[in-house]
This record gives structure tokens, sequence and C-alpha cells, in this order.
């Protein structure tokens, strides 16, 4: 039977499957993310035909709207291994209510400032379009529970229970796809069916700690952990129901089609160190965090026996707070996350790639890797080649690395620095890979016991 | 139904008072009359532990034994939060720990802050500071100001994204003895050296000393874009800055030998902690 499964792999899936389980796949899996921004520059570059609005994107996160999914005809144009597809906001893409036309359900407690470039997305986070000088991002003005978790308790549990939260199973997230008049469980299909390419769902809209972090705002959520640690503790509660159920939604309408499920972005760390300490973190998260996973996994496994699912957090996320992750399990005993993204190499050393592998290597995949904040953007074509080989040979060992560039491409990667990547992905990363580390690679032999 | 939860934090009457009686031993404030003492050992461990709820008590019962806003700002105050840093900078403390000490600075400075104005006596210069072009961030530059002020000076804060254009025109209209540049960022330091250059093409560069500082400011960096000092923390800078108006107020902006002896009074501080060190 085996046999059988193996054949009808296309090479894309197999080597992609054959990194997540850990075992050497043929070369080193590519695929790319970017904002809608980095996209279109790619197409340009390639001469590619594209549609020159931004607004006409389909995009994944509404958080950003900034995302967008890579189309199939890209991945085949770059010989790319897989790709992702992310649900729409409730109600469709952009996600966002005009509030001066009265697009918002609810009352914001909050004063909007009348300016045509503000909006509101599906969480009642309200965001001004702040351009850069060749697109923008959807910064965050106002917190919609900034008030809440000020008030008293009795109060602030009161607005939790009252609020009108985004509805997981609204038709409007699975109504498109890439591929323009085709929803998504069509083209999870299509993919499967009629292309190579391994896919990647992600239905969360939010997550939980970061979610949290938008709806009360930065600097009030940092001291919630020591002053109101109950209330804190109900809205991550009510962000973890809502995160599964985003998952289940997906899962259902079409979990048989994903290869694997990446949860909603986490932000726990800086490039320095952790957000929290770890006794914090265990205490006051991580309950939450094996919650979300476990369920999701548990369902998505039901759908498809081989799912993996994948965890997000930028920054020197450490080991010990990943050791605690992966403590949780699924009914059946399987492990809650099997990977984890993005690798950011600019982390400090002891939480970077090297240290990954070498400290959870054995359990987990790792997906990213490849610089965004220095070597894509303004590096030669030969430092992202010297790049490509160094992550490659610190993380490929034994299978588990699927390369990407470490967060969104932006409209600063030179298409020539993109192509290189891939290009050296395909080159270098060929299996065996060479028992000598190249130039400029983080051995690690001193990581375990710097750790200590 | 109210949760059960344990966080990290609690505010241990126990230890606090063990810190207490360690500082005590230090003799910290050793000018203060002993009762004032007591309450500055307070102040600081509230600080310390983020402990903001009755911070304003503390600040107020201070004030009425005749305690300057200055004293407070400068003494307890400082030391707590530069502990603070102490203790991120080691891991030890993380973001909420950070944020609650952040809470409690603040509750102080909204009393104090009225009255630096006004017991201000003399007014000894005016600095204007302000965050480059680009970057958003003010935290390190509001302390900055705040010492700035409470040391004499009349400080013109121009906020955060600051032009070079909106810093040329606050430097013809206020004519300050010191221009500080504040940046959090990698990708905005450079709008300090963009900011500088225009100075110097507008002829001011004389007239001004210019002060840079922000996380990934370095000595060298104050070096190659050619401002006359680097301060490493607020209290560095407000000493420099109080050498610009006394032994070094005849020098220019600009001037080799003022950016060499600002850079002597960093000199002077490590010395005098190595010695310190060695005697203890």
């Amino acid at each position: 039977m085996a046999a059988i499964i193996e054949r009808v792999l296309s090479p894309q899936r197999k080597r992609t499957f054959d990194a997540m389980n850990l075992r050497e796949p043929d070369r080193v899996p590519v695929a790319l993310w970017g904002t809608v921004e980095g996209y279109q520059n790619l197409r340009r570059g390639l001469g590619m035909e594209l549609n020159e609005n931004p607004m006409n994107y389909r995009t994944g996160s509404t958080t950003w709207t900034a995302d967008v999914s890579f189309e199939l005809d890209l991945a085949e144009k770059l010989d790319l291994d897989f790709v992702r597809i992310s649900v729409s906001p409730p109600g469709g893409s952009p996600g966002f209510r005009d509030i001066r036309k009265g697009e918002f359900p609810f009352a914001l407690d909050i004063n909007v400032p009348d300016d045509e470039h503000i909006n509101v997305d599906e969480w009642g986070v309200i965001r001004k379009w702040t351009p850069h000088e060749n697109g923008g991002y959807w910064e965050m003005v106002g917190y919609p529970l900034l008030h809440a978790t000020s008030a008293p308790l009795e109060e602030g549990l009161e607005i939790l229970k009252s609020f009108p939260w985004p509805d997981p199973r609204d038709e409007g997230c699975f109504h498109d796809s890439p591929i323009p008049g085709m929803d998504m469980r069509t083209y999870c299909k299509y993919v499967q069916e009629e292309t190579p390419f391994a896919l990647m769902g992600q239905a969360g809209r939010g997550g939980l700690f970061e979610q949290a972090k938008y709806m009360v705002g930065y600097a009030k959520i940092f001291s919630d952990f020591i002053e109101s640690p109950e209330f804190l503790e109900e809205l991550l509660i009510k962000l973890t129901d809502l995160e599964i159920e985003f998952n289940k939604a997906m899962i259902d309408v079409c979990g048989e089609y994903l290869d694997w499920i990446r949860m909603s972005p986490e932000d726990l760390a800086s490039e320095k160190t952790s957000f929290l300490s770890l006794k914090m973190f265990q205490r006051q998260l991580m309950p939450h965090y094996h919650r979300a996973f476990t369920e999701t996994k548990d369902y998505f496994l039901k759908k498809n026996p081989n799912g993996k699912i994948q965890f997000h957090s930028c920054g020197a996320i450490p080991t010990s707070f990943m050791e605690g992750l992966l403590k949780g399990e699924t009914p059946e005993g399987s492990q809650c996350i099997d990977g984890f993204d993005p690798v950011q190499p600019k982390a400090a050393r002891h939480s970077g790639p090297r240290s990954k592998k070498i400290m959870l290597g054995d359990r987990m995949f790792f997906y990213g890797g490849i610089d965004v904040q220095e070597t894509l953007p303004w590096g030669s074509e030969e430092d992202v080649r010297k790049e490509v080989r160094q992550r490659i040979w610190e993380l490929g060992k034994g299978g588990g690395y699927l390369l990407s560039s470490s967060h969104r491409l932006e409209h600063d990667v030179p298409v020539e620095n993109t192509l290189a990547m891939i290009d050296e992905a395909h080159e270098y990363g060929v299996y065996p890979l060479p028992e000598q580390p190249p130039e400029g690679a983080d051995v690690g032999d001193d990581l375990p016991e710097l750790q200590r | 139904m109210p949760l059960e939860i344990e966080t990290e934090i609690e505010f241990d009457l126990e230890d606090l008072k063990k810190d207490i009686e360690t500082t005590r031993e230090t003799d910290r404030w050793s000018d203060a009359p002993a009762d004032v003492k007591e309450l500055f050992h307070v102040l600081e461990w509230n600080i310390i532990e983020g402990e903001h709820f009755d911070t304003k008590e503390f600040i107020h019962e201070a004030l009425e034994k005749e305690c300057t806003a200055r004293t407070m700002i400068s003494g307890p105050m400082a030391t707590g939060i530069a502990e603070v840093g102490r203790r991120f900078k080691m891991d030890e403390y993380f973001l909420p720990e950070v944020m609650m000490s952040a809470k409690c600075m603040h509750a102080a400075l909204e009393v104090l802050k009225p009255l630096i104005v006004a017991e201000k006596t003399e007014d000894v210069g005016t600095v204007v500071v302000g965050t480059v072009q680009g970057d958003l961030h003010d935290i390190g530059k509001k302390i900055v100001a705040m010492m700035m002020e409470a040391a004499g000076f009349t400080v013109i804060d121009l906020g955060v994204t600051v032009t070079p254009d909106e810093f040329m025109e606050a430097i013809n209209e206020h004519n300050p003895v010191i221009v500080g540049f504040s940046a959090l960022l990698t990708t905005t330091m450079n709008m300090q050296w963009e900011t500088l250059k225009r100075i110097t093409a507008e002829g001011k560069r004389e007239d001004v000393k210019v002060f840079v500082g922000g996380a990934p400011i370095s000595q060298s960096w104050c070096d190659k874009i050619g401002a006359d000092a680097y301060g490493v923390d607020a209290l560095v800078s407000v000493e420099k800055a109080k050498a610009c108006i006394t032994n070094l107020a005849n020098m220019k902006g600009g001037d080799p030998e003022l950016h060499a002896a600002l850079l002597a009074i960093d000199t002077e501080r490590e010395e005098a902690k190595l010695a310190e060190a060695v005697a203890s």
C-alpha cells in the first residue's frame, strides 16, 4: 500500500513530506511568502502579468492585510514545492468595515478620528493605512478592549461576554481563493489533484497572545499579566475558543486537501529574548496554547491522518518555551505541534537556527530561515547564496527543513536575490548534504552548553 | 466567578524590607535627613518592584518633608529605574515587570512634573530634543528630557519622527545650547546623520552642541557622524549637558576639543567605577 502512495506522490510533495517527517528528502523543499508589493515586484521582474491595484488581491491575514497567496503559475515558474492558502476574513476580503458608513456591527467605545485612511477590522481593532514609499501597512491605532481591561473585573468580564466576536463559520471566509471565481474548497482540491504542490492552510485570523495584544494594546497587555490576570485569562479562553473554531471550520471545508496547518502567528519574543519570563509563560499562556494545538490537531487528523501543525513566533523564542509547547499531546498521544516558523536568523544566537536544530530538531521541522532584515533586501546575490548554504547545513541534516524567507518578502527585495535564494537551495540543498560546514555556518558545538 | 490565578510577581513585604535594609547599609542618600532617607529607600524599591499604587503617597510625604522634585527624580527614581534597566538587561526582568516599573515612574512624574517647572530658579540654557524622522519611539528620550528639566534646563521636546526641517526651525526659534537626537532603530539612526548634515549646511553647527542617543547608538557612531557627545544613559547625558554650560561653555559645537572633553567624562566615570569596585 505504501508503495502505491509513494508512486502517486509528486516529487514536490514527496520532498515536502519527507522533510516534515524528519527524513532526508532528495533536496530541501522551497517556497515563498510575501506582501502584495513584494509579490507584485517579483512578478514584474519575471515579466509575468500582474494586477496593479493591491486592494484587488485576496489577502490572507487581516491583521495587516499585506499578505498574499503566491499564485500557482509563479510556483510553477520558480519550481517551488509547496504553496500557502489562508481563509478570508468573515464577510470576505479585505475584511475591513468602513465605520463612517456604519458598516461595523457594534458601537465602539473609542474615539475614532474622522480620517478616510482609518478602518476597523473584524475584531474591532482600529487600523490606519500607513504608507511607505512602495506600499504600506495597516497599523493599529485603537484597541477595542483597552477600557474593558482597565475597568473593574466584573464589568470587564461583562464586556467580554457581550463583545461581538467574529464568526469563524461565516461563509465569506471560504468564498474565494487565489484563482478568481474559485472558492477555497475547490481551490484546495484543485491544488491536490491537478498540481504537484503540497499545500499549507491557515485559518486562524488572530491568535491567542497575539490577538490579545491587538485587543487591549501593546502597552497594556504586558502589565495585565501582573495587574489583571483574571481578565487576561478570560480573554485568552475566548480567543483560544475562536482560534480552535476558525481551524475546525477550515478543516470542515477543505481539511482533506490540506497537508498541514499553520496556527495563527504568535510573537512571543524580541530578537534578544522572550517578552515574558518562562514561569509567567508556563502559568498564563502555555495551557491555552496546548488546548488550541491539541484540539486543532486532533480534529485535523480525523480528516488527514498525516496532517501536521506548524507554530509561528518571530524573535528569539527560548528553547525552554518550545520544550513546554511540545509537551502538549492529542488524545491519541501525538505531539501537538510538528513544525516551527520562521526561525529568524537575526535572533540571538542561543535561540537562533542552529540552536533550534540541535535542541529540538529530533522532534520538529523548521520553516523559513533566510534573513529578510538584511541579506535578502540589501545583500548581494552571493551574500544570499552564502546564507542559503549556511542555513541548509545548519537546519537540514536528517531532513526537517523547509526553506523560505524568514518573513514576508517585501517590495525592497531585488528579484535577483529571490531567484538566487531559490537557485542555491536547488543546487546546494541536494541530499546527502556535505559533512563539512560551508563558510560562516554556525556549527554550534557550544550551544547546548550555552542553553544551560 | 473570579479566577484563581497566581501571578509571578507577588509583592512580598518581607523581601522588600530586606532589600531596603540592604540599600540602607550602603548609605546611598547620605546627605538627606534620616526620615527622608527612609522615604527614598521605599520610593526606589517601589519603582524596582513596580508597586505603583501608593507611589504618589510617598511622593507627597517626601514633598511635605521639603524634598525637592529634582532631588527625587535624580535620586531614588533614577537609581530605581536604572536597577530595573539592569535587571532587564540581565534577563531577570521581562516586559511585564518593566511595564509595572514604568507605571510607577509615570505616577511619580505626574506629581513631580509641574513642580519641576515651578521649582526652576535659574534658566541655565535650552535643550532641543526629538526622535529623528521615521522613528516613533520616545520612552528613552522622555526620560532624558525629564532629567534635563530637573537639572534646570529649559527643554523643548519636539516629539517623535521629527524632520530635519523641524529641528532647524526649533534651533532658529529657541537658540538652544544643545540639540539631542534620539533613535531606536537601525533603519532610522542614519537620520541623525542627515539631520546633523542639515544643521551644518545651514551654518548652525558651531552654535549648537549635538548629542546623540538611543539603543543602536554608540560612541563610535557619534564619532563617525561628527556629533559632539553620546549619552549612554540619561544620567550621563545630563552630566555632559551640565559640562556644556559650565567649564565647556566657551567651546563651539563641532570643535574636536569639545568632543574630547565630553568623551573624557565617560572615561572619568569608568575610572571612578573601577576604583569603587577595587575599594569594595
